[in-house]
């Protein structure tokens, strides 16, 4: 199954498809297959059509139009034997209708050697009156020859009483159409032109004047006529002149064998026919043996070469010939004689100026003006000579190979269009013959410029490598690969989750801790005391009764587990000395733990606030705020905790803590319990020294933490020491009370506190040790994997 | 200088009390006297404008709705301990035992836990440490430690000989050694940030 491409989409589409399966688009176009006899006379102005119809009638010539022919064959006589019918049914369908003209020339040449009118002929009998000839063929044609108009109507009418209406419109329209590009064809420029004065009184007006009907039988009486005879012969004269002389001679040869191979397929004596019958009629004959030539030929109008130069030969052949027989009818002579007259002044140039050819009336110039042979594709020029030549076997079997695949049938027109563009916009009466606007003048055509339009050519993007490059390709993209890929990082063992792991730790931790306390166990030693224990203790001990101390509450309430303990001995100690106590704080939370630290440890003491210890709360400003309340203790902080006047003023008196002190140097100790290195470095910096004056020096004791201790530390061994007594930790603490015998908080939580770090350092060790080892035997495989790899 | 005259009075203040500890003249004195006690006030007042801060920021993440639904739970109850700490110990004194119930069953506990699960995190962290890094130093760091552990109580009721000597001296000598080196620098660093402020170079109050 062939493609047919759409001339809309230019997608290919089956060919047994009417219209396009992607736009719907009509893939065969509604064209009307010309007879034999019209398709002969071709009109100029049809050239894109006329080549539609062409490649439409040799492609798929239509079942009925087939029919249609075979009956006119039939109807005129001609009995069609079995063999021949199966001759038809063998040949290929353009070689059948080739074929059926030259049958129907054959009848035509037998009709005319009878005697006109035929015997059995009566004027009643006649399809066509005498008032429907025009008056200009009338006049013509001789009184005596009135038989032959009669026989040729007669065809007619019956052909058109056979062929609907519309068809025999079509069939006079084209048949006039192709008349006009024949002629066009037979004559040079200059002759064409030549002839315009000649055509002007008679055809062209006509042509031109839009009515199909009138210019169709125009035409075709014009075939029938001597004044047809006349143009053809001067054209005729004027191509031979022309050097082809090698195309004529093939032409010739060419001319004569299709006659001859006819003649061996019907039996049919061509000689005899072609001496009897008039000039006019074979040269009508010789124009139809070779339906397509005209074809070519009108694609080509002012190329000498191919088919033109061809129908040419033929005309020069026979019209000498038809001059030399003397069997015209004198009517015939006498039109010939007077052309003959007329032929110098149409065949000379110089008699042609540029007012005769305005004088045209139609815009016939435009349609005769040349192609250049450059302009023309090769296929047109050469292909057709060549195909010219093999038309020579056309009624053999093996000329089956013309036949071209439907898609270089599709292709052709698209080529073959593209130098015609120029011409169109010169033909204002452009006939559409095709489609749905048929039988419409000056309609665009688009399905050629459409039909240029195709899909792009698709070009392959596969790449053809051999099994070596792809072997090259493959260790490339390998070692690409490899130079971009992350190396694995073995991940280490984990020894169990974290969160087990810390749960466990707390666990254990918890439980040794807990143990001691809740047992009650007080085994463990305390410490001895250290020599900055002791100096604390010999300072307390120094203090005299109702002396007044100042105590720092400087650290955070988390804190207070350990800081309680550790202050607890120092502040037992403190009280049992009678001592008044002043509370401060540079923290905001240090007031609360103040008085947390004192309803928690020294509940024994039953100390009262405002009475034995107030809480003056917390001064701001850092650094600042320490040294404002070293200079003036009773502006920075006025007022007690709860709100109550500390100090001794004009109107009202000091509170027991405060009686008799103005100014820090009236405190007879200054004692500053904090977790934070910064903090003491801040009472040692802003406090310490307004707490030596040149009369006394009030000593600075500092109870830290553990972790503050270490940091503190070198306050007290400098010299001179800038804090006169140190306890930090849980273990000063326990030592202080080991010293006093005073706390409850070191020797309660002692053991427990011994156990816990017992316990953490046993922990650290083990686990130490087992991460350690793993590590190294991890450290140990990852070594003998990379060796390994 | 974008601020000359708040650049200029952080200058002279700071001359000024400066000067009162090289040259303690009387004037001088109850002059640098006033601007500490200013500072303090002003140190104050900061306090104030701090959980006034605190407070807008909470009230502003309750009311755009930017935050998770969580967290803006602990925006409310933040606020409300604000509140209700507030007016407890505002109407009947820090010192109440209302407000002292507050502090002794809320705050204390929740800090004492945080301190307590420090322990546990050093714990781990220790056995972690040798797991990691395993190198020179962090044995010195895990050796240190245990033997200030075990030194510090005696194991189990018994003095290890030479143990508490070992720890004394650890505390004093290498210990010692690196904090006096941590308080130098310290004072230095305080030092050039304070001529840093007297000369105009860094302002932190602005300008």
């Amino acid at each position: 199954m062939g493609e047919i491409r759409c001339p809309m989409c230019g997608k290919p589409n089956p060919d047994d498809l009417e219209v396009c399966q992607f736009c719907e688009a009509r893939l065969k176009p509604l064209i009307i297959q010309p007879t034999p006899d019209e398709s002969n006379q071709i009109h100029p102005e049809q050239n894109n059509s006329f080549q539609e119809i062409k490649s439409e009638s040799d492609s798929e010539p239509s079942d009925w139009l087939s029919g249609l022919r075979d009956a006119e064959v039939t109807q005129e006589g001609e009995p069609q034997g079995d063999s021949q019918s199966q001759f038809d049914s063998d040949v290929p369908e353009w070689l059948s209708r080739i074929q059926s003209d030259v049958e129907s020339d054959q009848e035509m040449e037998e009709e005319a050697r009878e005697p006109f009118p035929p015997a059995d002929w009566s004027p009643q009998e006649g399809l066509i009156e005498q008032g429907e000839i025009p008056d200009w063929l009338t006049d013509l044609r001789p009184e005596g020859e009135q038989p032959v108009e009669s026989w040729e109507q007669e065809e007619s009418g019956q052909q058109d009483s056979q062929i609907p209406e519309w068809l025999q419109r079509l069939r006079k329209r084209e048949m006039e159409d192709a008349g006009q590009e024949l002629d066009n064809q037979l004559l040079p420029e200059e002759d064409s032109e030549s002839i315009t004065p000649f055509s002007d009184e008679q055809a062209l007006p006509q042509v031109s004047s839009g009515d199909p009907k009138i210019a169709g039988s125009q035409i075709e009486k014009e075939t029938t006529s001597e004044e047809s005879m006349e143009v053809e012969v001067d054209g005729s004269q004027h191509l031979i002149e022309e050097p082809e002389g090698t195309i004529q001679e093939v032409t010739g040869e060419r001319e004569s064998q299709p006659v001859d191979q006819g003649e061996s397929e019907t039996g049919w004596d061509d000689s005899k026919g072609r001496e009897d019958i008039p000039e006019w009629l074979k040269e009508l004959g010789a124009v139809e043996e070779e339906p397509l030539q005209p074809d070519e030929s009108i694609s080509t109008p002012d190329t000498p070469s191919g088919k033109v130069g061809n129908v040419f030969e033929e005309e020069q052949e026979q019209a000498p010939s038809f001059l030399e027989e003397g069997d015209l009818p004198d009517w015939l002579k006498e039109t010939v004689a007077k052309e003959e007259d007329l032929l110098p002044e149409l065949s000379s140039e110089d008699e042609f100026t540029g007012e005769e050819i305005k004088e045209a009336p139609t815009g016939e110039e435009g349609e005769i003006e040349p192609i250049a042979d450059s302009d023309l594709p090769d296929w047109l020029g050469k292909e057709y000579s060549e195909e010219d030549r093999q038309v020579e076997p056309l009624q053999e079997p093996e000329l089956s190979p013309v036949e071209l695949p439907s898609w270089l049938e599709a292709m052709r027109p698209v080529e073959d269009a593209a130098p015609k563009p120029p011409t169109e916009p010169d033909i204002p009466d452009n006939l559409e013959t095709a489609g749905p606007l048929a039988g419409l003048r000056g309609v665009l055509s688009a399905s050629e410029e459409v039909g240029r339009v195709q899909s792009p050519p698709a070009y392959s993007g596969i790449i053809y490598v051999t099994d070596s490059q792809r072997l090259h390709a493959e260790l490339l993209k390998n070692m690409v690969a490899n130079e971009g890929k992350v190396q694995p990082i073995t991940r280490p063992v984990v020894i169990a989750p974290q969160l087990v792991l810390r749960w466990i730790i707390a666990l254990v931790l918890v439980l040794t801790v807990l143990w001691p306390i809740v047992m009650g166990s007080n085994e463990g030693m305390l410490p001895n005391p250290t020599s900055e224990i002791l100096a604390a203790n010999q300072i307390i001990n120094d203090l005299p009764s109702n002396s007044r101390v100042l105590l720092a509450f400087d650290y955070q309430p988390g804190l207070s587990g350990e800081m309680d303990s550790v202050a607890s001995g120092i502040i037992d100690h403190l009280m049992s000395r009678g001592t008044y106590l002043t509370l401060v704080s540079t923290s905001t939370s240090g007031p609360m733990v103040g008085e947390h630290f004192l309803q928690k440890t020294q509940s024994t003491h039953e100390y009262t606030n405002g009475i034995q210890y107030i809480n003056l709360g917390y001064i701001p400003g850092g650094s600042s705020g320490l040294l404002s309340f070293a200079e003036n203790p009773g502006n920075t902080l006025p007022y007690t905790i709860d709100s109550q006047s500390a100090w001794e003023s004009a109107g009202s008196q000091a509170l027991p803590p405060l009686q008799g002190i103005n100014g820090i140097l009236d405190f007879s100790m200054v004692m500053v319990m904090t977790d934070n290195p910064d903090t003491a470095r801040a009472w040692i910096e802003q406090v310490g020294p307004h707490l030596i004056s040149d009369a006394k020096s009030i000593p600075l004791i500092m109870v830290a933490s553990a972790q503050a201790k270490p940091l503190i530390q070198p306050y007290y061994e400098s010299d001179p020491r800038q804090i006169q007594g140190l306890i930090g930790g849980m273990q000063d603490g326990a030592a202080y009370t080991q010293l006093t015998g005073m706390g409850v908080l070191p020797g309660k939580y002692w053991d427990a506190f011994s156990y816990g770090l017992i316990v953490a350092a046993l922990i650290l060790i083990a686990g130490g040790i087992f991460t350690t080892v793993v590590t190294t035997l991890q450290g140990d495989r990852r070594v003998e994997g990379q060796e390994k790899v | 200088m974008k601020a000359p005259i708040s650049t200029s009075i952080a200058i002279v203040i700071g001359l000024i009390v400066l000067l009162g500890y090289f040259i303690p003249v009387d004037g001088l004195l109850r002059l640098r006297e006033v601007l500490v006690g200013w500072g303090v006030i002003l140190a104050a007042v900061a306090l104030l404008v701090g959980v006034a801060n605190l407070v807008y920021n909470h009230l502003r993440k309750i009311g755009s709705g930017r935050i998770s639904q969580v967290n803006q739970v602990y925006s409310i109850v933040l606020l409300v301990s604000l509140a209700l700490t507030l007016a407890i110990a505002g109407w009947y004194g820090p010192t109440h035992s209302y407000s002292m119930w507050i502090f002794n069953n809320i705050q204390l506990p929740i800090e004492a836990s945080l301190m307590a699960i420090l322990a546990v995190i050093l714990v781990y962290a220790g056995i972690r440490l040798l797991q990691r890094k395993l190198n020179v130093r962090s044995v010195v760091f895990v050796v240190s430690a245990l033997v200030v552990l075990v030194s510090t109580a005696p194991i189990f009721g018994l003095e290890v000989p030479g143990l508490t000597d070992f720890r004394i001296w650890v505390t004093q000598v290498p210990a010692a050694a690196g904090a006096r080196g941590i308080l130098l620098g310290v004072g230095l660093g305080i030092t050039a940030t304070a001529l840093r402020i007297l000369i105009g170079a860094d302002r932190p109050f602005g300008g």
